[in-house]
């Protein structure tokens, strides 16, 4: 689901970011990326939200809002998030792969903080991901969306 | 190091102060410099580049204040300035100010700046909010972590730690900077050695390659566009998400060995929040929270105008009477007292209700209230094609339309800028209240504050309007692009209050000195003197032919008076001045005491015994509505960088200001009879 549809008081885990690229920049720089954990502090009915990130507070519009992916944060941390396949297949096959799942779910916070550098995550982020739980019937929204943010990796 | 040596062999160093927006960036410059910036609790206050000096031991330190960015990948005006100042060559060090309160988000743009290469000295501000929270930093890691740079905790608002702090840049400039190294995944790091090999290869003069290397990783416009090489065999996409979740996961690292307690605290805000950004309340309480502002602004504003009136009639009476002793000539004698001081003294009765209003204003921009009514205005701004963000300049039009155009800047594109210049002067700044105030007086004395506070809410209603038909003509879409930090609300602090209401003032007295006073002249001369040289009759003066040439346009809102023609042509100087010109016109030595308003009220019968509060009501829509003052125009045209719109923009203000005058006047006649 998108931020956009989250309750306020709810505790969700960011999946991509699929908005303009210039506002993608903006977003990441300010700490929402893949994997992190926001709390939906107020909404209006239709329209801005505030959420709370990395221990700052911001308030986002509808546009933006809807264009954040996010799975709830309590459950489904390692089985919610599949991302990495490549940009050519990005079409056809949305269905999660076991190890991929495994691989690069959101949990491993610890696996992350205790290596010794970064751990690379280049698997998890490598190309725009998309969602187990979205199924099939959002593969044609997903790949729109996909492509489009492709492009704006390009 | 590039040190600088002057002529008293003293060295001499640039350090650029650069953090998050709202960090504290300017609290630390006026700190250091003794400078009086204006600071406040939201973010985007700073839009401009400033330089200060200080001095530690033998060192002489220029320091130079920048607007807040989030990171060096920058889009709006006032961040490309903040980017250019980090980059540029004459800056020896970086005081990086990080707001220890949410250090995660904050060290960020720290990593980024590391990898510049540039020396650099964190001040790490706000730890008493850090403390309140019962949080705590381990200092010793933090540095360690860092790349071993000085880390100074300060505190810009009390001036703790700002001796460290120097002695820090000082010394950590001398030494120079030790490679930073952050590690990427394999192939990314690989990349980026590749690419700083080119880079040392093409341009060997660079210090930082590594850091342009990893922009040029991260398909960073400008810097490929500064630095042509063939890297599409390296950078075949742009890595920057990847890049940007390394930093994050450093920093995760980080935050995870040097900050202890997290979150036990941070309810009072949320409490706060909950209320005043309410879904539904939330509009109606700002409105009422303005409201109180200007119900301040009028009353206490009023009550407190009696003292600056004694002393006003005490000087204008004692400079009249040195004048005769002194068998000063006729003319200069009426100059003085007619002219200057009737025009600049009836103006300088007003600072009490000027003063109220921006200390009132000072307060709701240091609480942190601002940023929220963003987000609260954001729905009613969304439907004209306005993100709530550009509801913040319109706010700081109440105080003076100059800064609010300049703080257009925070806006993401150049189109919502023009728009927001474009509506802003529609909302009533302080130049305009006198104006009010007057009227009102004069005309409406059962309901002065009310008069005076509709023309705010018109202000504010015509300002969001004009923006609805622009983007209905534009075919614009709703604009939910909002994206806007929430800053902790705080108690104001007395300096900062201090050091905006007394820059307000500052200005007003030094715009009663110089703009209205030499108005003043000018218009005392255009009264006095016709073709025939100096006239008894004001009515054959060269003003009076002038304004007689405006009666015709300006009748039909009510206006037909040619004293009112010169007082509104005078009033594009600044909006005073059209209360000075009635003074000077009919010789009222303060406009703004009882008797000067029966004076005027009676002028003004004599002359045109069918002027009532209809006619009055008018006068203050005109004066809302029209052009804006000369500094103004000369900011929107610096800003918008054509004159085309900027003369645009006047028509439309011209047009507008007659074309509702006239509705109200010629509908409202209907019911006055």
């Amino acid at each position: 689901m998108t931020l956009y549809e989250a309750q306020k008081g709810g505790s969700y885990c960011i999946e991509g970011l699929y908005v303009e690229p210039a506002i993608t920049r903006r977003l990441q720089a300010l700490g929402l990326n893949d994997g992190t954990v926001i709390n939906v502090l107020n909404r209006k009915k239709k329209g801005a939200l505030i959420i709370q990130v990395r221990g700052t507070r911001l308030a986002l519009g509808k546009h933006i809002s809807s264009s954040i992916e996010i799975s709830d944060a309590a459950d489904g941390t390692d089985t919610s998030h599949v991302s990495a396949f490549g940009k050519e297949k990005a079409g056809d096959s949305i269905a999660p792969k076991a190890e991929q799942s495994s691989k690069d779910g959101i949990a491993p916070k610890e696996e992350r903080a205790s290596g010794d550098g970064i751990e690379p995550k280049a698997e998890r982020s490598s190309k725009d991901g998309t969602f187990q739980q979205k199924g099939q019937e959002a593969g044609a929204k997903g790949e729109g969306r996909l492509q489009n943010s492709d492009t704006s990796y390009k | 190091m590039t040190h600088h040596t002057n002529d008293n062999g003293k060295k001499h160093i640039n350090v650029a102060c650069i953090g998050n927006p709202n960090c504290g960036k300017t609290t630390l410059f006026n700190a250091l410099t003794g400078s009086r910036l204006k600071v406040a609790n939201w973010p985007g206050v700073t839009v401009e580049r400033m330089e200060g000096e200080t001095s530690y031991e033998d060192t002489r330190i220029t320091i130079v204040d920048t607007p807040g960015i989030y990171s060096l990948t920058c889009y709006t005006i006032e961040e490309k300035v903040t980017r250019q100042c980090a980059m540029d060559d004459d800056i020896d060090a970086i005081i990086n100010v990080v707001d220890a309160s949410s250090l995660e988000r904050n060290l960020y743009l720290t990593l980024q700046l590391l990898e510049l290469g540039k020396p650099i000295v964190l001040a790490l501000n706000m730890m008493d909010v850090v403390k309140e929270r019962g949080m705590e930093i381990d200092l010793h890691r933090l540095p360690e972590m860092l790349g071993d740079i000085p880390i100074v905790p300060v505190s810009a608002a009390r001036r703790t730690g700002l001796d460290i702090l120097l002695h820090a840049v000082i010394h950590h400039c001398e030494e120079g900077m030790e490679d930073y190294i952050l590690d990427y995944p394999p192939q990314i790091e690989e990349k980026i050695q590749t690419l700083e090999g080119m880079m040392q290869e093409s341009y060997p003069d660079h210090s930082s390659a590594r850091w342009h290397a990893i922009k040029i990783l991260e398909d960073d416009e400008e810097v490929k566009k500064e630095h042509p090489m063939s890297v599409a065999h390296v950078a075949d996409r742009s890595y920057e998400k990847e890049i940007i979740q390394s930093k994050y996961a450093y920093i995760e690292k980080v935050v995870k060995e040097t900050l202890f307690h997290k979150n036990k605290k941070t309810a009072s805000t949320d409490k706060i929040d909950r209320l005043l950004t309410h879904p539904v309340w939330g509009i109606p309480l700002f409105l009422l929270i303005m409201c109180l502002v200007f119900f301040l602004t009028f009353t206490v504003g009023d009550a407190l105008k009696g003292v600056f009136e004694a002393g006003l009639d005490i000087f204008s009476g004692t400079a009249a009477a040195v004048l005769e002793e002194l068998g000063t000539m006729g003319w200069l004698q009426s100059l003085i007292v007619e002219g200057i001081i009737a025009g600049v003294g009836g103006i300088l009765t007003f600072i009490p209700n000027i003063f109220i209003l921006f200390l009132a204003l000072a307060v709701l921009e240091d609480s942190g209230y601002m940023a929220r009514v963003a987000y609260v205005m954001d729905s009613v701004m969304g439907k004209v094609g306005l993100s709530g963000k550009a509801f913040l300049p319109m706010i700081l039009g109440f105080g003076c339309t100059v800064p609010a155009i300049m703080a257009t800047r925070a806006l993401e594109t150049e189109h919502d800028r023009r728009k927001t210049m474009l509506v802003t002067p529609f909302m009533s700044c302080s130049a305009r209240l006198p104006v009010y105030v007057l009227f009102s007086d004069m005309f409406f004395p059962d309901c002065a504050a009310l008069a005076a506070f509709s023309m705010y809410v018109v202000g504010m209603i015509i300002a969001i309007l004009a923006a609805l038909v622009i983007n209905r003509l534009e075919k614009g879409k709703i604009n939910d692009s909002l994206l806007i930090e929430l800053p902790e609300y705080k108690r104001p602090n007395a300096r900062t209050i201090r050091i905006y209401v007394w820059n307000k003032l500052k200005d007003y007295l030094t715009k009663a000195g110089t703009t209205i006073f030499i108005a003043s002249i000018v218009i005392w001369f255009v009264l006095n003197f016709g073709f025939g040289g100096m006239v008894e009759d004001p009515a054959e003066s060269f003003g009076a032919g002038l304004g007689r040439l405006l009666v015709p346009l300006l009748a039909p809102a009510g206006l037909g008076m040619w004293q009112i023609g010169v007082a509104l042509l005078s009033g594009i100087s600044a909006k005073e001045v059209v209360v000075s010109s009635f003074a000077v016109l009919f010789g009222v030595a303060n406009a703004n005491s009882e008797a000067g308003m029966a004076a005027i009220v009676e002028n003004i019968h004599q002359l045109n015994p069918g002027f009532g509060p209809l006619n009055a009501y008018c006068l203050m829509l005109f004066c809302l509505l029209y052009v804006p003052c000369v500094a103004t125009v000369a900011t929107i045209k610096k800003e918008s960088g054509s004159w085309k719109f900027t003369l645009k923009m006047m028509v439309f203000q011209i047009v507008l200001a007659w074309a509702v005058s006239t509705l109200v006047f010629q509908v409202g006649s209907l019911f006055v009879g």
